[in-house]
């Protein structure tokens, strides 16, 4: 197996190519945890996955746990057809959001985020027009 | 209902999957032998190398064809009132020849034709097309078909020495074969075809799909639209097959019958041997503990996904006495519940266990599985129920799970309470839903 990363504005794509099973699980948890100090939101290419086995599927789940605990985002892009009944057997299915392509996951992506963003900015704003209000205690009075 | 008794498969080459599977014919009641041909052998030499078989009437069927038909039908009279004739849908043939037919003279482009309504052949040229097949049959045509198994209500057929349990559910249709067993949780169907000797472990659902013989399906998988055949998986849209290598999701399951019960002493002696070490020190401390306010209580957990409960026995919150802080440091308030493992009531490691008040219910809905264990994955980072990653912690548990991993959760369980601040320990124990991040 064989591990790329590259990133695409805030966004890290890793590019998994090979087999990705008990032998080398290990390998991409600790890269994953190095890639984590670059950036939280992910999105795991599998274009070149050739096979997935459970340990496998465990560093996965294990890294959009650790990417989550931060605020982050692990998507899924170009499942490929073996890999992907392991995903649809055990129901992994239901934890990620899977896109047909990296463009696709991108654009979602960064949607997710300036959605993320453009909440904060209006709860703020909300917090700062009607301090006596919704805010109350929230931001010190003069 | 042909009343065939002889089979004889011939191939062009060396069919070992085809003989390992279907032996010779005994499960279906028949004799089944094999045979080759040369590629470039056509029908006449085939049979004429097989002479001595095809002396009596037989039934020829060339090429991979699905024969369509209805055992209500009365249209199949001309098989006794014609020496020959054939059915064909111009990819595939069926010849029928009576006894009397001079194989040396056959001709099989002249073979008169039978046209009917619901005798047909079809030719199977992709696993796409087999699944296909026998969805149609079992959703819509079954009542044309001889299926196996007894059939005493609309869409079920079931074979002999089916096992399972009061929580396993069935929608119908589904056809289950002999020595198939069913453990708890599970949802079988609609539309599901299970060999004979099936294991369907707990909490797993099928539907749409086709089970072969002497496969395994493991605890908490989602098979749907799926054939499996032993360690493989096919998916009959992309026509991918899929060796799995976890022998706990999918496998034959004679291999899987040994490991499993191998899995299942290890664990019963490791349980035992933890029963053996931790009885002195759990009569002594629990003793101390309960002269100094500490008292044994049950609370109601759930064991399943469908909400069933049981009381389990818990001891009340640790105070500051040094004698309690040693009693859970060391895990001891797990000692009722070894006895638990043992009578098979509870895993020794699984999901965290879940007390059916508060929040408790929402919890399970929104684990995909739930088989609680008494060492537990996000117990081992002293992470509650009210963490913000419990649910998180159960989904890499549920999708990491081996043996090595159950021991290391233990191991963590261990060392996380030996070491950790005894604050954390607290609000880990009292499900405390405030935590310092």
């Amino acid at each position: 197996m064989t591990i790329e990363f590259q990133k695409e504005g805030r966004i890290g794509i890793i590019k998994i190519n090979g087999r990705l099973d008990a032998s080398n699980a290990r390998e991409l948890k600790d890269n994953f945890v190095k890639y984590l100090e670059d950036t939280i939101y992910f999105i795991m290419d599998f274009s070149e996955l050739e096979f997935i086995d459970s340990t496998g599927l465990g560093a996965v789940i294990s890294a959009f746990k650790h990417a989550s605990e931060v605020d982050g985002d692990v998507y899924i892009a170009n499942l490929q057809p073996k890999p992907r009944m392991v995903f649809d057997i055990t129901r992994a299915y239901r934890i990620f959001d899977v896109y047909e392509d990296v463009d696709t996951a991108l654009e979602a992506m960064q949607e997710k985020r300036n959605n993320f963003h453009l909440n904060l900015n209006e709860m703020l704003n909300i917090f700062a027009s009607q301090p006596n209000q919704v805010g109350a205690g929230f931001f010190p009075r003069d | 209902m042909l009343g065939i008794s002889e089979v004889r498969l011939i191939n062009h080459e060396t069919a070992s999957e085809l003989e390992e599977y279907f032996e010779d014919g005994t499960q279906w009641g028949i004799k089944l032998t094999y045979s080759f041909a040369k590629p470039e052998d056509d029908l006449e030499r085939i049979l004429a190398k097989n002479r001595k078989f095809c002396e009596k009437e037989i039934l020829i069927i060339y090429g991979y064809q699905f024969i369509k038909y209805n055992k209500h039908s009365s249209e199949y009279q001309f098989l006794e009132n014609s020496k020959m004739s054939s059915i064909s849908d111009g990819t595939c043939y069926l010849y029928y020849l009576s006894e009397v037919t001079d194989i040396k003279e056959i001709n099989f482009d002249t073979i008169p034709g039978i046209t009917s309504h619901e005798l047909g052949t079809e030719l199977i040229n992709s696993i796409h097309k087999y699944y296909e097949l026998n969805m149609e049959m079992i959703s819509k045509y079954r009542e044309n078909y001889v299926l196996p198994g007894y059939n005493n209500e609309e869409g079920a057929y079931l074979g002999k020495n089916i096992i399972d349990k009061k929580s396993t559910k069935y929608n119908k249709p589904i056809v289950l074969g002999n020595n198939v067993q069913i453990q708890m949780n599970t949802l079988i169907g609609p539309n599901v075809i299970l060999g004979n000797n099936v294991i369907i472990d707990h909490s797993t659902q099928i539907s749409d799909s086709i089970i072969y013989d002497r496969s395994y399906i493991g605890s908490e998988l989602e098979i749907k639209n799926k054939i499996v055949y032993r360690k493989r998986i096919i998916d009959p849209v992309s026509e991918e097959v899929m060796q799995i290598v976890d022998s706990f999701l999918v496998s034959d399951i004679q291999n899987n019958l040994i490991e499993n019960s191998i899995l299942r002493i290890l664990y019963g002696i490791f349980t035992c041997i933890l029963i053996i070490v931790t009885t002195l020190p759990y009569l002594f401390l629990s003793l101390l503990c309960v002269i100094f306010g500490m008292k044994l209580t049950s609370r109601k957990y759930f064991m399943d996904k469908l909400g069933n409960t049981k009381s389990l026995p818990v001891f009340n919150l640790p105070g500051y006495n040094l004698f309690k802080r040693f009693f859970f440091r060391f895990s001891l308030d797990l000692y009722p519940l070894y006895f638990k493992v043992l009578a098979g009531k509870i895993s020794l490691v699984g999901d965290h266990l879940i007390a059916q008040e508060a929040n408790g219910i929402k919890l399970l809905m929104e684990l995909p599985v739930y088989f609680p264990g008494i060492y537990n994955y996000p117990g081992s980072m002293l992470h509650n129920t009210c963490h913000e990653n419990f649910i998180n912690d159960e989904l890499e548990y549920i999708h990491t799970r081996s043996f090595l991993f159950d021991m290391r959760v233990i191991i963590e369980f261990w060392v996380s309470r030996l070491f950790s601040e005894w604050r954390t320990i607290v609000q880990y124990l009292g499900e405390e839903c405030e935590f310092d991040k």
